[in-house]
């Protein structure tokens, strides 16, 4: 049987473009280094887990990693289709500019997906959701996000009555570990997202997520949006969300809800990115 | 325990042929369910203890939902089985079709694969699937809305009435059969309701119809299952693979190679007025014995296999079986004819016909087959005419379904054959 040509929703599932010189970067063997902790994820299962890695190397997303491409000795190949930000400049620091570069590159998104927003009105706004893997040896940073789908999107955290007070002073981090959407807290927009050296950031309700504001076209459930991740080294990371009926976790991503804060304004809050 | 290890090895070579190949997984999904299933009867025995004592827990067992065909179909049955019947909403567009396939077919796999589907909060509920499957079937107005009118067979478009029909509205053809099986209901239940929910804003429900065979481990897997009658129901399916896949999957080259045909009726049965029928009555109108469902032409003792001698005489030369049995009216007349019949038992209550207040309890009589026109039509036609058991069996719902071939990794249901 002849598969037919994946549609453009589904390549979020799709083979990772493999660099020659890492061609082990997400192998299963990497697998218990994931520190995340992802609702459900059955810790006693070792084998499931490794099976599961398998699965996942057969399902990562290829992430385009155009920013450190154009970067002298940046290991990008010809696999490179973003030219158009190839001449972003990294903000990393010569001498981990490659390193940082080939960690951005590793990062795997799985499990993406959006809420469905079937009408504009009276909130054109949703949020994504994924799990954004970095099996490398470096963190990586995410500082901004783009979709097909609006004209404003922000990095979020979700900030509980418990870890406000430090929230303030790490606005990046991998994980609320044991926060869940039960626990809704105020969403703050932050500037950056860190995905740990071999580590998982887990965007999902009632915790990180990139929120999507000012949209310019609905999402009924089922519909694709584009989503791209942009890392401090510059490099863009797109990925396919499929939007999801959802009505879980308090927290606006729903026209119906009242909100409960000011940070969904259009306007950038006060710390937005820039 | 090999199980596992046997598990993981399908699970680690399923990964690797979508990833290398991104071709589609050879069909092993009844190999797979019916060693299953042996190995369960090898571990059950004397049983002194609560439930799960003796045998081992399959609450993890997985059948791939990737495949040349749908899984469902020639899977070893499940002890559950939850029928929903789906009518796309009005003024549905090709979109929304698209878009709800897309969205319940990444659920059915995740679902499958004992994975929450993307949007769930908890992985819990979905980690035990229980040989879990879900099989799509089209019905003529998917097709419509999808703006493919013209690909729906004429064989599903057009099902003809029959003359002891008492077909029901509320049982009638829906656009969308979600065939929904496991072994275990709660596993059933997570992955309906999920389902469902993703499925609301495209569609909305027309029927769900729920029916089981024996509890897993119950019965010994080698027989056919026994119906409300008592009787083992299923007997003429073919068992050997090659003969099965001759039955059940398309011909005709083109988008529905690996792709089947299904009609799902409603069999009303009277079950008091049965109970009060002499057992010699109830194995003339079947045709078969209760106790093994050997056919009243071979000796007692034999088993619910061997073939019907509808020719066999005896020592007077009165036919052995009656021309009238159901069991020699449904026998195939050739080999267009045969069906790999895959019925659930329903029982919904005492009182649940809200018409009379009596019991609606019957037969969910599921039939795959390469070409409705050419085996479930001349069958149920000469049922019409005459079968001993229409004394006890009413048909109240009949709906049938294009069963497009299974989906490769990164498809679809359906994808091509509504391309």
């Amino acid at each position: 049987m002849t598969p037919a040509p994946m549609p453009p929703a589904l390549m979020t599932f799709s083979r990772p473009i493999s660099s020659p010189s890492e061609p082990n970067r997400s192998t299963p063997a990497q697998a218990p280094t994931d520190r995340s902790v992802r609702p459900g994820h059955d810790h006693r299962l070792g084998r499931s887990r490794l099976l599961r890695g398998v699965a996942a190397l057969a399902c990562t997303v290829a992430l385009a990693a155009c920013g450190s491409a154009a970067t002298p000795g940046g290991s990008a190949g010809p696999q490179d289709t973003t030219g158009a930000a190839a001449g972003s400049t990294s903000a990393v620091s010569p001498g981990s500019a490659d390193a940082a570069g080939s960690a951005s590159r590793a990062l795997v998104v799985e499990e993406a997906w959006a809420v469905a927003r079937p009408s504009l009105t009276p909130m054109p706004m949703t949020a994504v959701f994924a799990t954004v893997r970095n099996p490398s040896d470096r963190e990586v940073v995410i500082t901004a996000a783009t979709t097909d789908a609006s004209d404003h999107t922000e990095l979020h955290t979700t900030v509980t009555a418990t870890s406000a007070s430090t929230a303030a002073s790490t606005s990046s981090h991998a994980d609320h570990g044991t926060s869940t959407p039960a626990d809704h807290g105020t969403m703050r927009n932050v500037d950056r997202l860190t995905v740990p050296a071999g580590g998982t950031l887990t965007l999902r309700p009632g915790g990180d997520h990139v929120m999507v504001m000012a949209m310019r076209r609905p999402l009924p459930a089922g519909t694709p949006v584009g989503v791209t991740l942009t890392t401090a080294d510059g490099a863009k990371l797109r990925f396919t969300a499929v939007a999801k009926p959802f009505t879980g976790a308090q927290e606006p991503y729903h026209a119906t809800d009242a909100p409960t804060h000011g940070s969904h304004a259009p306007q950038p809050s006060a710390s937005g990115h820039s | 325990m090999t199980a596992p290890s046997r598990r993981a090895l399908l699970r680690g070579s399923a990964a690797l042929a979508g990833a290398l190949a991104g071709s589609a997984l050879s069909g092993c999904s009844d190999v797979r369910g019916a060693s299953a299933d042996v190995t369960a009867a090898r571990h059950s025995g004397p049983v002194d203890g609560g439930p799960g004592s003796a045998a081992r827990a399959f609450g993890s067992e997985q059948i791939p939902f990737h495949g040349p065909h749908q899984a469902g179909i020639l899977t070893a049955q499940q002890a559950h089985a939850s029928f929903v019947g789906l009518d796309l909403r009005t003024g549905a567009t090709r979109e929304d079709v698209v878009n709800l396939l897309r969205m319940l077919s990444d659920d059915a796999e995740r679902l499958c694969a004992g994975r929450p589907p993307l949007g769930a909060l908890e992985a819990v509920p979905a980690n035990t699937p229980a040989r879990l499957t879900v099989t799509f079937g089209f019905g003529p107005g998917l097709f419509a809305a999808a703006g493919r009118p013209q690909r729906c067979p004429a064989s599903v478009r057009s099902l003809p009435a029959f003359a002891t029909d008492r077909l029901e509205e509320r049982w009638g053809q829906a656009d969308l059969l979600l065939q929904v099986c496991s072994d275990d209901p709660t596993a059933l239940a997570y992955a309906r309701r999920r389902l469902l929910r993703d499925a609301a804003a495209m569609a909305r429900l027309r029927w769900v119809q729920t029916g089981f065979v024996a509890a897993r481990g119950s019965d010994t897997v080698e027989a056919s299952p026994r119906n409300l009658l008592g009787m083992r129901d299923g007997s003429a399916n073919e068992r050997d693979p090659q003969q099965r896949a001759d039955v059940v999957w398309c011909r005709d080259p083109g988008v529905w190679t690996g792709g089947s045909q299904v009609v799902l009726r409603r069999v009303r049965l009277d079950l008091d007025r049965w109970d009060d029928a002499d057992p010699s009555t109830k194995e003339a109108a079947f045709g078969r014995r209760i106790v093994d469902g050997s056919p009243l032409s071979a000796p007692q003792g034999t088993s619910e296999f061997t073939s019907i001698d509808r020719q066999a005489i005896d020592a007077q030369g009165f036919d052995v079986i009656p021309v009238s049995a159901h069991a020699a009216r449904a026998q195939a007349r050739s080999g267009a004819e045969r069906m790999i019949r895959r019925s659930y038992s329903y029982d919904d209550g005492p009182a649940a016909d809200p018409a009379s207040g009596r019991p609606d309890t019957g037969l969910l009589f599921v039939a795959y087959q390469a070409d409705l026109a050419s085996a479930f039509v001349p069958v149920q036609r000469r049922l019409a005419a005459s079968d001993a058991l229409n004394t006890w069996a009413t048909h109240v719902g009949s709906a049938a379904f294009a069963v497009p071939p299974g989906a490769a990794p990164g498809e679809w249901v359906g994808q091509r054959v509504l391309a």
